[in-house]
């Protein structure tokens, strides 16, 4: 059972740190928290639903799908909730007003569009288990682990050895200093939202082929938050670390402890490491700038 | 000016109203006249459960067309929206009682609804039937009956204890594990008289584990539950927790029986997991397939071109305590009463129900807990993703 529990908490960590992914990338270039996040998530499972009902298209392809259509959508909102409050430069406060704005926005559209009952992905993945002993991996989990860890990869390698990746993280660093050395930051921004909404699509497919696909999906990223903040605001790194943590944490609760207090306990933890260790796991002190 | 016009125009909806009301009083009134009993029903004509409100408001309508046809003294029906929401049945049973006076109120099928507006029709000696699954709606504490409220149907203990008798005696399952959300009434009143039957009778519940509302996976639970090796899991949840529950218990390898109540009949539960509840039993207030239910089904779908849900069932109930109650009274006597003498006759009445036959089954109503302690329920299964009755069950 220890095995089968560690992997449960693996396969519920990859989400979480999918999710906390996309926040922290937001985050670290832009200092400022995206709540419409959840909601791109659950644009993303939408926009698979809608091309595989059409389409009968097999996994791959839908999550190319998803991941282009929540991109395009990500970029999107940027143009149009955020950027202009950006420019103004006003505090980031109205951004985060307007990204919860935003989230309620796209939640209700899709209850218009699609109506509040839950939908079911067909079937993408079959049942039949990978292995049965000496635990079992069901397919779907084993599919999504690969993915998970291949978008990170991929993202690595996008922030780390393109000359875009360097621009993001020069931003990341000094949004002026950027620009004046010829950075153009709103294509920055754009191509980071760009991501963070691609990597919204995968999370949104997965979640909605294990959760079903309904408006009120993206309410799972309180999760994801709470992973970013634990393995430290800002850090991409970090923001994995810290969803596979809470993930396996929160499995080993239930499992080892009680059902019943693990939503208690897994909270007051997290508590804990911010009286003790504010910038999480792997955070770097984040300081305002002046 | 625009102000003018918009202070004049709202004057006169509000004085236009004032006299619709006025001749809606009236009218009543003299429709009614000496002889008649008004009666009040809540239904969530719209809102996410609008399919099960209106079966019931639809076979009400049936029952006191039917009654009006037959009898002097006539029913003058009532019915408001209170849109599955606490808050509007809190007001639109204010509005039953105090503007359109009526002298019993139906419904309804929402524990929470009733819950809200006991202590209401506690205050204002109104009282009311429903078909609510909740216990505490007749007894909010263990010491404390409402006097006012009654329940038609079986409630979740018997519910309980039905689906653990039946697993033992004609299912032969021995060892049961549980899963159910910690935070919602409708899942923990069904799990305790469930286990204290299963258990006092020789069960054995490997093991008890718990959500909380807004958990979508509960892999951890039931790898837990799973390693007790248990023949059955209980689940008493909403379809939506039930599905994603049967589809993570199968992909950990569990090969047994899913077990239930009244949360399961439900056409989204065999779409979303209908391969993974295959095979499962749950027990329901009663079906359309029982032979018990062929009239009620045909009368239904004769006038409104579709099958009914079992709600209409479950009203069916209600109106035939009332319909007794009114007999015993006197029909003309309690027509002839003031509206608290009604109110009390009916009340004093309704305490008093002995075998009454119902649609379903043969009610009687305890004095105690104003509600029935046994009732025969219908035992259904999934078979080739289908609903399917296997036969009615009376725990002993």
């Amino acid at each position: 059972m220890f095995w089968q529990q560690v992997f449960n908490g693996l396969s519920a960590g990859g989400i979480y740190a999918l999710i906390a992914v996309g926040f922290s990338l937001i985050y670290s270039i832009m200092r400022y928290i995206n709540l419409a996040h959840g909601s791109l998530i659950m644009i993303g499972a939408y926009i698979g639903y809608a091309v595989v009902t059409a389409t009968n298209f097999p996994l791959i392809p839908a999550l190319l799908a998803a991941a282009a259509g929540t991109a395009i959508v990500s970029v999107i909102v940027e143009r149009l909730a955020f950027r202009p409050i950006r420019v103004r430069g006003v505090s980031t406060l109205y951004i985060l007003v307007s990204s919860m704005v935003v989230s309620i926005l796209l939640q209700n559209l899709v209850m218009v569009i699609f109506g509040p009952s839950f939908r079911t992905l067909p079937q993408l993945v079959s049942d039949v288990p990978v292995v049965t002993h000496p635990i079992n991996i069901a397919r779907l989990d084993f599919y999504m682990m690969i993915v998970v860890v291949l978008s990170l990869v991929s993202l690595n390698f996008v922030l780390y050895r393109t000359k875009a990746g360097r621009a993001m993280r020069a931003v990341s660093f000094n949004p002026k200093a950027a620009a004046l050395m010829g950075v153009n930051t709103d294509r920055v921004v754009s191509l980071a939202f760009a991501l963070a909404g691609a990597l919204a699509g995968i999370a949104g497919i997965f979640l909605g082929i294990k959760y079903s696909v309904y408006p009120q999906l993206g309410e799972l990223i309180l999760k994801g938050f709470v992973a970013s903040v634990f393995g430290g605001l800002g850090s991409v790194a970090g923001a994995v670390v810290g969803g596979l943590a809470l993930g396996v944490i929160e499995v080993f609760l239930i499992a080892y402890g009680s059902s019943s207090f693990s939503p208690v306990m897994i909270y007051a933890l997290l508590v804990l490491i911010l009286l003790l260790r504010p910038r999480g796991i792997l955070g770097r002190i984040v300081e305002d700038k002046v | 000016m625009k102000r003018k016009r918009l202070i004049f125009v709202t004057l006169m909806l509000l004085v236009s109203m004032l006299f619709l009301t006025a001749c809606g009083q009236t009218a009543g009134q003299g429709q009614g006249g000496a002889k008649s009993i008004t009666i009040g029903e809540l239904a969530d004509l719209t809102g996410p459960t609008a399919v099960w409100g209106q079966a019931q408001d639809n076979e009400l309508k049936i029952l006191v067309d039917k009654w009006n046809a037959e009898n002097q003294v006539k029913l003058n029906h009532k019915v408001y929206d209170y849109k599955a929401n606490t808050q509007e049945a809190v007001s639109s049973f204010n509005k039953l009682a105090d503007q359109e006076k009526v002298a019993v109120v139906f419904g309804t099928n929402n524990s929470n609804a009733n819950l809200a507006f006991g202590p209401l029709a506690e205050a204002k000696k109104v009282p009311v039937l429903s078909h609510a699954i909740d216990p505490h709606s007749t007894t909010p504490a263990a010491d404390k009956l409402n006097q006012y409220s009654f329940l038609t149907v079986a409630s979740n203990i018997i519910q309980g204890k039905t689906m653990a008798a039946y697993t033992l005696d004609k299912l032969n399952l021995k060892k049961v594990g549980v899963l159910y959300d910690q935070g919602n009434s409708f899942a923990t009143t069904m799990e305790q008289p469930f286990e204290e039957y299963f258990t006092g009778h020789g069960g054995t519940i490997t093991a008890k584990e718990v959500f909380t509302s807004n958990d979508v996976d509960y892999s951890s639970q039931l790898t837990k539950i799973i390693s007790t090796n248990p023949d059955a899991i209980l689940l008493p949840n909403y379809y939506k927790q039930i599905a994603l529950a049967a589809q993570q218990a199968r992909k950990l390898g569990f090969k047994g029986v899913f077990l239930g109540h009244t949360g399961w009949p439900s056409q989204a539960l065999l779409e979303m997991a209908g391969k993974d509840v295959e095979g499962s039993y749950f027990v329901n207030y009663g079906s359309f397939e029982d032979p018990q239910l062929q009239n009620l089904q045909k009368e239904y779908t004769d006038k409104y071109k579709k099958a009914p849900e079992i709600n209409a069932a479950m009203i069916g109930e209600s109106f035939a305590v009332f319909t007794d109650a009114v007999k015993k009274i006197g029909a003309d006597k309690l027509a002839a009463m003031s509206l608290e003498q009604q109110r009390q006759a009916l009340r004093d009445a309704f305490e008093k129900t002995r075998n009454v036959q119902g649609v379903m089954n043969n009610i009687t109503i305890d004095p105690k807990t104003h509600r029935p302690e046994t009732a025969k329920m219908a035992i259904i299964t999934i078979k080739d993703a289908k609903f399917k009755f296997v036969e009615t069950y009376q725990v002993k």
